[in-house]
Order: C-alpha cells, then sequence, then structure tokens
C-alpha cells in the first residue's frame, strides 16, 4: 500500500546544482502538497561548475518548458558543436571531439574501420574532414541540425557555451514563479533523529544561524565541495582518484573576445594541465587547470594570463578541489547533487550533465516517507556508472599521449590505470575495437574520436572493410568529403545564427525563423 | 603472426547454418574461406522449430533475406508473441508482446498511467493496451505501416519457422556465397602443444583451417570434446531435466502467437507452423511421470532429449569459438536460443582477429557472451519465481536461491513500477514490463510525474476531474486498438495471400 508522500523538500545551497534541482523539483512538485525550500547564504560564493555543456541539457530545458532563445539570451549563450584539443597527444596535435558521428556504418562495421584501411594504404585525409560537426567548427559555422534524418544536415546535435551564475539566477525566478521558497542564511547546526531503527540519523532540521530552524523530509545537498549534509554530518566518505587525474587546482578569468566567433570549446594542454576557452557572447571565459604538486599557483597564473586573447576583465579566481566521488551519493534521507557528490574536472564539460543525470534520476527513483532503501541503492550504482565512465574517459586524455616534456606528462603517460580502461585500450589499440556500452556518457564515435586524435592508431580493423578494395573505398571516401564540404560551406556563420535566432523579431512576427528541433538525451545526433 | 585465412565451422544444422551465413555475408569479398562440416547428428539436434524475435530478424534484412521467401520455404508463420496459460493462476491468459504498451507520454512510460488509474478505476487487462496482443488474441495479424500517427505502426513481429528447414535454406545461402559443405563422422581434433586445433580428422578426411567454430550442439565436440571446457552449471537455477517434441497437426486457425502452458509438473511450448504445431514439454524427471506424455500427446511419436541448463564460461578459447548449444542452454520463453545466437554472431564478426589468435578479443566476447546468458537467467527465471502452481514441481521451481540482481529488479518494479535497463541486456525493459504485468505483480506506485501531468489532458490536477479525463484517454485508446485489431485479417488468411503474391 502507499506510503506517505514527501511533503517537505529542503535545498541546501544555491548554485548551479541547487537551482537545478529547485527547477525540476518545482517542475515537478508545482501543483502538489509537497513544499520546497532551498538555503543559500550570499556570504558563500558558489563555484560556476564551467560553462560548457553538452547537449543533454536542452533536454533538462525542454522539459522545464524553458524557450531556449529567451535561455540563450538571459545566459549570454553560444552555440557548440565540439571541443577541440590542442597539445593533447603531442604539442602541435589538434582534434575536435564532436557531436555527432564520423561518416556511417557499412555492413555492420563502424566507418573508422574503413578510414583505417586507407589511412594504412596512405590513402586518406584526418578523420575530421569526414565529420560534418567538425567541418563546419573549423569555417565558424553553425545551423540548428534538420529534423528530416535523410539530410546530411540532420548528424549532429549541439550544446551551449553559457555563463553558468545567470544561468543559476535564470533559474531562481523560474523556481520561485513555481513556488519554491529561498531563505538567505547560514546553517550553524543539523539535527538528526535519535531515534534508533530504521530512520535512526535521519536529517530531521537544518538550523540557521538566525535561529530559524528548517525542518525537512527530505535534504538535497547542494552545498559544494564541503558537502555539508551528505559528509560533514552523515561522514559518508570519499573516494579520491587524484592518482588518476592529478589536476587539483584552477584558476579562471574572462577576457574580452576578439575575432571570428567559434562554436566550440578549446583545451589546449600546457605543461601540468590545460587552459579552456569558452567564448560567450559578451566575452570569453578561460581557466587554467593545473595539478599543485607539479607548478605553483604563480606560474599557473602567468601562462593563464600570457595565453589569452583579450585584456582581461577580472582579477583571477583561484579554485582548489579534489577529483572523486562521494562513496554513495544517497545517504538515509540525504541526497548530493553537483560538487558535494563528485567532482571531475570540466575537460569534457560534464559537471552539469552529471547534475542532470542526479536529477532526473532522484525524480525517477523519488522516495517517500519510508525511505526503501532500494531507491537508494539503484540511485548510488547509477550515479557510480556515470562518475566512473566519465572519469575513465577523462583518463583517456592524460594517459593517451607521447608527451615526455614535463615531470608531469611522464607521470601520466605511465601511470596505472584502471583495469576497466586499460582493456578498452588494448581491444581499440588492437583492431579499433570500441567496448559497447549503452548507459552513461561517451559511446564509440567519442571513444574514437580521442584514440584518433591522440595517436593510438589501431595495428588491424575490422575484417569487413577487406571487401572493399582501396581504390572503390577511397572513391566512396572523397565523395563522402565533398558532400560534407558543401553542406558546412552553405551553413551560416555562427555569429549570423546567433543573431538570427536572438535578436530577431521576439515574438515570432517572422513566420520564417527556424525553430529549434527537439531535443533527445543524445550526443551525437542522427547518423548518416 | 598468422593471417586468419580459413574458417571451419563443425555442425550443419541451424546453428552451424546461421553462423554460416552470417560470416559470408560479412566476409564475402574479404579473402577468407569458410568450411561446414555436416554431422550425422545435426538434425537431431535441432530437432525444434525456430522462433526468431523482431530483435534478430533485423539480421535477416542485413543478409537480403526476403521474408516471404524464408516463410515459404520454411514452413514460416508470423509471431506476434507469447501467450502464457495458466501461469500466475490456472485460470490466467495473458499475451506478452514484442510491442510496446499504450502510449508514452513525455517520456513517462504507459505503464504509469495506467498503474495510477488502477489504483480507483477497474481497467481492463494490461495486454489489451497493446495492439499487437489484441491482434494475438484473435489470431489476427498484418504488417506494421511505416506510418508514425498510425496505431499499425505499433506492431512488431517475429517469425516461427521450422528448423531443418531453415537450415537448409540458409545453407542454400552460403552454398551460393562460396561456403564449402563437406560431411563426414567426427573422429578427432588434434591440437598442437598450445592447444590450438590444427585439423579435423573425419571419416571422409581431414579439414584444415585457422579458426574453429563448434556448432556441435551439446555435445560440444570441440569447445569440451577437445579444449574441456565445462558448463556453468544452473542446474541449482533450473529444476528441468528434460524437453520432449513432438508435432501436431493445426486444429483450427493459425495462432498470430505460440503459446507456454503451466501443466501440473511441467509447461508446453506451442509453435505454430503452417499446418502443424510444434509443441515442446519442458519437465524435470523427479516431479514427472514419463507416462503422463502419453496422455498429453497420444498415439504421437515424441523425442525426449536429456538438458543441461548453464552456458561455457570460455565460449571462445584459443582458436575455437562456440554458438549455439555448445556455447549454452536456455530455455524457449519470448527470447530463446537463436536469439542469443544471432545477437552473439554479431559481436563475434566485431571482435573477428585478423591474427589467429587474439587473447582480449576472445575475453571481450567471453564477457558479452556472459552478460547475455546472466541477464537471460534472470529473466527467465522470473517466470518460474511468479508462478501460481501449487505442485511440489512448482514449489520447488520457486524455492531456487534468487540472485540479488533479480531480487532487486523485482523489488524496485513492486515499488516503484519501473525496470531498470542493464548494459548488454537483450531483453528491453518493455518486455520485462509486459511479463511483469502479466503475471499480476500490481506495483504499489507509479511515477509521481503522471500527477505533475494531468494539465496536458485539460483539468484540474489531483482531483477525480483529472482521473476522469485520462480515463477517458486511456479507454479511448484501448477501444482504438480493440477495433483496429477486430478490423484485421486473420493470420491464416493474410499469410497465404502473402505467400501467394510473393510467388507470382
Amino acid at each position: 500500500m502507499q506510503n506517505p508522500p514527501i511533503k517537505k523538500i529542503v535545498i541546501l545551497g544555491g548554485g548551479t546544482a541547487g537551482w537545478m534541482a529547485a527547477a525540476a523539483l518545482a517542475n515537478r512538485f508545482e501543483k502538489t502538497e509537497c513544499t520546497i525550500q532551498l538555503v543559500e547564504s550570499e556570504q558563500i560564493g558558489t563555484v560556476g561548475v564551467g560553462e560548457a555543456t553538452i547537449p543533454h541539457l536542452r533536454f533538462f530545458n525542454q522539459i522545464l518548458g524553458i524557450d531556449e532563445n529567451e535561455f540563450m539570451r538571459r545566459t549570454n549563450a553560444t552555440y557548440k558543436t565540439g571541443i577541440e584539443f590542442i597539445n593533447w597527444g603531442r604539442v602541435g596535435d589538434a582534434y575536435i571531439h564532436p557531436f555527432g558521428e564520423y561518416g556511417h556504418e557499412i555492413n555492420g562495421a563502424a566507418f573508422h574501420h574503413f578510414w583505417l584501411k586507407l589511412h594504412q594504404a596512405g590513402a586518406v585525409d584526418p578523420i575530421d574532414h569526414y565529420s560534418l560537426p567538425i567541418v563546419a567548427a573549423k569555417l565558424n559555422k553553425f545551423d540548428y541540425p534538420d529534423t528530416n534524418r535523410r539530410s546530411i544536415l540532420s548528424t549532429f546535435s549541439y550544446a551551449f557555451h553559457m555563463d553558468a551564475g545567470l544561468y543559476a539566477k535564470y533559474l531562481r525566478e523560474y523556481s520561485e514563479r513555481k513556488g519554491v521558497r529561498r531563505t538567505e542564511g547560514k546553517v550553524v547546526d543539523v539535527n538528526q533523529h535519535k531515534s534508533t531503527g530504521e530512520q535512526q540519523d535521519f536529517i530531521k532540521a537544518i538550523v540557521l544561524e538566525s535561529g530559524e530552524i528548517i525542518d525537512g523530509d527530505l535534504f538535497i545537498d547542494c552545498s559544494g565541495f564541503y558537502g555539508l549534509l551528505i559528509e560533514k554530518t552523515l561522514k559518508t566518505g570519499y573516494q579520491d582518484w587524484t592518482h588518476w587525474l592529478p589536476c587539483d587546482r584552477a584558476i579562471a578569468v574572462p577576457c574580452e573576445r576578439t575575432g571570428e566567433l567559434s562554436p566550440y570549446t578549446k583545451c589546449t594542454a600546457h605543461t601540468a594541465g590545460w587552459q579552456w576557452r569558452i567564448p560567450l557572447q559578451h566575452r570569453t571565459g578561460n581557466g587554467h587547470v593545473y595539478s599543485s604538486p607539479y607548478m605553483s599557483d604563480d606560474e599557473a597564473a602567468s601562462i593563464l594570463l600570457n595565453n589569452l586573447e583579450g585584456e582581461p576583465l577580472a582579477e583571477p579566481n583561484f579554485l582548489r578541489f579534489k577529483t572523486g566521488r562521494r562513496n554513495s551519493s544517497w545517504n538515509k534521507n540525504c541526497v548530493a547533487i553537483g560538487l558535494s557528490s563528485g567532482f571531475l574536472e570540466p575537460l569534457e564539460s560534464t559537471s552539469i550533465y552529471l547534475i542532470q543525470i542526479a536529477i532526473t534520476k532522484l525524480l525517477e527513483l523519488f522516495p517517500d516517507q519510508s525511505f526503501n532503501p532500494i531507491m537508494a541503492h539503484e540511485f548510488n550504482s547509477a550515479m557510480g556508472l556515470e562518475y566512473e565512465r566519465v572519469r575513465d574517459f577523462l583518463i583517456l586524455h592524460y594517459h593517451a599521449t607521447a608527451r615526455a616534456d614535463s615531470a608531469f606528462w611522464d607521470y601520466c603517460r605511465t601511470m596505472e590505470i584502471p583495469d576497466s580502461l586499460r582493456n578498452k585500450i588494448e581491444l581499440f589499440r588492437h583492431q579499433g575495437y570500441v567496448v559497447p556500452y549503452e548507459k552513461g556518457l561517451f559511446l564509440e564515435p567519442s571513444w574514437v574520436a580521442i584514440y584518433l586524435g591522440q595517436g593510438i592508431i589501431p595495428t588491424a580493423y575490422d575484417l569487413r572493410a577487406n571487401n572493399y578494395p582501396v581504390a572503390e573505398l577511397k572513391k566512396y571516401l572523397d565523395e563522402m568529403k565533398a558532400k560534407m564540404f558543401s553542406a558546412a560551406e552553405g551553413m551560416l556563420s555562427h555569429a549570423a545564427s546567433l543573431d538570427r535566432n536572438l535578436k530577431g523579431s521576439l515574438a515570432g512576427e517572422d513566420k520564417n525563423r527556424k525553430q529549434a528541433p527537439p531535443a533527445t538525451m543524445n550526443l551525437y545526433g542522427r547518423q548518416l | 603472426m598468422m593471417k586468419l585465412e580459413k574458417i571451419v565451422i563443425l555442425g550443419g544444422g541451424v546453428t552451424g547454418c546461421v553462423v554460416a551465413a552470417n560470416l559470408i555475408n560479412a566476409l564475402a569479398n574479404a579473402g577468407i574461406h569458410i568450411t561446414v562440416i555436416e554431422l550425422a547428428g545435426d538434425e537431431a539436434e535441432e530437432h525444434e522449430a525456430v522462433t526468431l524475435s523482431p530483435f534478430a530478424q533485423v539480421f535477416h534484412e542485413a543478409m537480403g533475406l526476403d521474408e516471404a521467401q524464408v516463410l515459404a520455404y520454411t514452413q514460416g508463420t508470423f509471431n506476434l508473441g507469447t501467450c502464457f496459460n495458466g501461469w500466475s493462476s490456472a485460470e490466467s491468459h495473458f499475451l506478452q508482446t514484442y510491442a510496446s504498451y499504450g502510449v508514452d507520454f513525455h517520456g513517462i512510460e504507459f505503464q504509469h498511467f495506467y498503474n495510477k488509474l488502477k489504483n480507483t478505476q477497474r481497467l481492463t487487462d494490461y495486454h489489451h493496451y497493446s495492439l499487437s496482443a489484441a491482434a494475438a488474441l484473435s489470431d489476427k495479424f498484418c504488417h506494421p505501416v511505416n506510418e508514425n500517427t498510425s496505431i499499425l505502426s505499433t506492431l512488431n513481429y517475429g517469425l516461427n519457422i521450422n528448423g531443418n528447414l531453415y537450415a537448409e535454406f540458409l545453407k542454400k545461402y552460403a552454398s551460393a556465397r562460396g561456403v564449402t559443405f563437406k560431411s563426414g563422422d567426427f573422429l578427432r581434433a588434434p591440437m598442437n602443444q598450445a592447444g590450438f586445433v590444427q585439423e579435423i580428422l573425419l571419416s571422409s578426411g581431414a579439414v584444415s583451417g585457422d579458426l574453429f567454430i563448434d556448432c556441435s550442439g551439446s555435445s560440444a565436440l570441440l569447445i569440451e570434446g577437445a579444449l574441456g571446457i565445462k558448463n556453468v552449471d544452473w542446474s541449482g537455477y533450473f529444476l528441468n531435466t528434460h524437453c520432449a517434441n513432438f508435432v501436431r497437426p493445426e486444429a483450427d486457425r493459425i495462432p498470430s502467437s505460440s503459446s507456454v502452458t503451466a501443466r501440473e509438473n511441467c509447461w508446453i511450448k506451442s509453435v505454430p507452423l503452417q499446418g502443424y504445431n510444434v509443441n515442446s514439454l519442458w519437465f524435470c524427471e523427479k516431479y514427472f511421470d514419463k507416462n503422463t506424455l502419453d496422455t498429453i500427446a497420444p498415439d504421437i511419436e515424441i523425442s525426449l532429449r536429456p538438458i543441461a541448463h548453464g552456458h561455457r564460461k570460455e565460449p571462445w578459447r584459443n582458436n575455437v569459438v562456440a554458438f549455439g548449444a555448445a556455447a549454452g542452454m536456455v530455455e524457449p520463453f519470448i527470447l530463446s536460443s537463436a536469439d542469443v545466437l544471432y545477437r552473439t554472431i554479431q559481436s563475434f564478426i566485431k571482435l573477428l582477429p585478423t591474427d589467429i589468435y587474439c587473447p582480449v578479443n576472445a575475453a571481450e566476447f567471453n564477457r558479452i557472451v556472459e552478460d547475455t546468458y546472466t541477464h537471460l537467467r534472470d529473466y527467465h527465471l522470473c517466470h518460474y519465481l511468479l508462478s501460481a502452481g501449487v505442485s511440489s514441481y512448482w514449489n520447488a521451481g520457486r524455492s531456487v536461491p534468487v540472485p540479488s540482481s533479480l531480487k532487486q529488479r523485482i523489488e524496485l518494479f513492486k515499488n516503484r513500477g519501473q525496470v531498470i535497463f542493464h548494459d548488454g541486456e537483450m531483453i528491453p525493459t518493455t518486455v520485462w514490463v509486459s511479463l511483469l504485468m502479466g503475471f499480476g505483480v500490481m506495483p504499489d506506485n507509479y511515477d509521481s510525474r503522471v500527477d505533475s501531468m494531468d494539465s496536458d489532458v485539460g483539468s484540474e490536477v489531483g482531483s477525480d476531474v483529472g482521473n476522469e479525463e485520462l480515463r477517458k484517454k486511456i479507454q479511448r485508446m484501448q477501444l482504438i486498438i480493440a477495433n483496429t485489431a477486430e478490423k484485421m485479417p486473420y493470420h491464416g488468411d493474410y499469410l497465404q495471400r502473402y505467400l501467394t503474391h510473393a510467388r507470382k
């Protein structure tokens, strides 16, 4: 029979995670008896968890009923169809990890096998030339993907670069409109159930500096690295992954935007970490992620400031973090979302995705007052898998390198990596096989992008590629490439698309204005 | 490194021919020679009807097989799903299909809407919300249409075919594309010191090769006979020790589904083919009096064979790879051995090594196969755990240890109406849901997002009006399904027209 439902949700922390959670919960419980209260303190700053996103965020916004263009105007957003990695495999290398596939499958075998056969014969362009989002990105072109699945213009998806602080503000308005109560204040104490039994040590209330006591049934901990409820109160424990991902600090600084507006994020490797470049409408976000045992703060700051495209617009902001994951994101009646549940550096723009997926899972497995442990168990194993899969993918970027120009790269190149990843690399190195999985992030095209982009070139390929002679394959791929380039040439520039979509008539007077296509939980768009 | 040039398939029954046809389709011009060795026991081993689910049937398309030709040659029929008789109670009766049920709204699965209403209203059984089931309940069939807005686009079907004729059909396909067929009595398979099979010695001569595929059925001549790899034994989970096959003429109309019927001490699968039914009766020696067979199938020839539940931990070792019954055994519920076969061949082709042997490829293949069997084990076990039979046979079937993965699954469904998809699983979540609902596992809760969605059906939320709107909407859906099923042609008529048309 039905147990009593949750009547009161308390969200602690009002950064990106807190307001995303508030918005999604408000949207779901708006018309019910369940109330939502968010507690945040203006004295405690928030960590903008990265301003680059992946296409899944569009799905989140769509469920909330948010108008994409309005969202983009409010967050100074630009479009994004991939990430460029510079100096990773070797100094001087560059490749793009696209939000789309390469070519298309032939006879059940993925495109890269056919590309590999030609590559061995010395008769092929870089694989980048067979992916429309890459070709278009390099030309600074962007337009909405076509919804007609037969069109070559349907073979990619897109995300945004945005100001995460403004996004949180925007979602705060949304949430408050839908009845979320925001309380300003600092937490000074946490009350737990003393009774023995199933609800022992459950969180009962948080106590604010003002003396106000806020009761709740379910507590969402979005208090950042500190993990005020999940860790300081419930002592859930943390797995440290620094030995695999040794970067532990970052410096962020915005600067003036110069040059043509590009539709992709740039990640440039330095001697002990890497630098991000995120183009927004009004400025460029920059940051340097580095490893403190291998580089001082001063050196890191000077590298960052020497590699800006324009004048800095603010003082550098110094951040510290420890890469890893909370042992359980859901413990008793507390669910940690965002940095309180784990941290993975923003190399593949996964922070906001991990928040989104935690919120989605929580809604799917939403508890009642009995807090059946089966929900927490399922949530924790699903989130564990999400974090570990992203982690392995990130480690690959550091490990698959020939760089030997610093102690940092020597360490990364030679470190022990998780067995799960070592096995994946070996299978690819042998004959281009990508270990298949369906849950979580980064499927075959992404793995292929990083492997090939960072110099893991298989010695063999799928035998099905041998069905076609080199000359025939070459002709086929040449035609494909020509189609990609001509389609890309025909697209609007990124800046022009932004102008058209955001600055055009607001109330839809222009009937011909293109609509954003429906969002899905897919990184890649359609297959050709 | 030795290059892979010659593949030898030991066994020319359904398994061997499916493997040969898939390999030659994938590697037609890749410079690899394939030989199939037909064994005397092939036919007996495969004395069964084969049911291909739609998930396996897509590979027919990939091989360029014409559906009408396959059906005509193999005395085949269309199959919309499985009818369960007497499982959750003596009178119970439900249809499980390959298709989805109802319509998902805003990414929330239909069962949650159904479960919400079920708390306050009388609703007709869950299977009435699937056109495939409604059609199968009255022996109707037609092809799905490729028009999203039509209810007919929701149909999803597989094929029932005669195993021996299917093997023959695929043999022709493979021969025409260059596969060599030889026959003989198997003598032995000499290996080198490293444990690699060098050749197969037959009464008619030797066949050498680089890679050997064991399709010799449960005798597992290479994987067990030569390499000594034993089965992971699942007799602790599954009681049945024998399977009896018998054929009966079709009584009346050809059903558009197969059926599984629970009896007191056994269960019987019945697969309709053109003009006859192929039946397999699954039982456990300990609880079954073989004389019962005479009452169930009097005056009919019955072939009886022992079965061993389980699978090889290492279906690929060195240069030997096992498929079909040589690799593992599962009972035929909605997904069967043929589905496992098709799925694992696709993984195998991706991992076919350029050199003769690559241990990392073999390990990856073995991992995929093990996952496949483990998921199927949970799924099949679920049938027994939820069964309601009161005899000692069914009691024993329910008293086996339950893997925690399955426990978690059932519990989550009971609690939340949700089935979580696992990586590498063949069974779609909709198929899990229809099984659980069919067995009468009614969730305590539904996804509460359903409540915040009532405005979409145009009413105040949480109120009775909201429920009323939802009820009307769902009732309308059910009516459309019932009316459409009513208008569909009978399977037998449709099949005849389809085959006649194709012959012209």
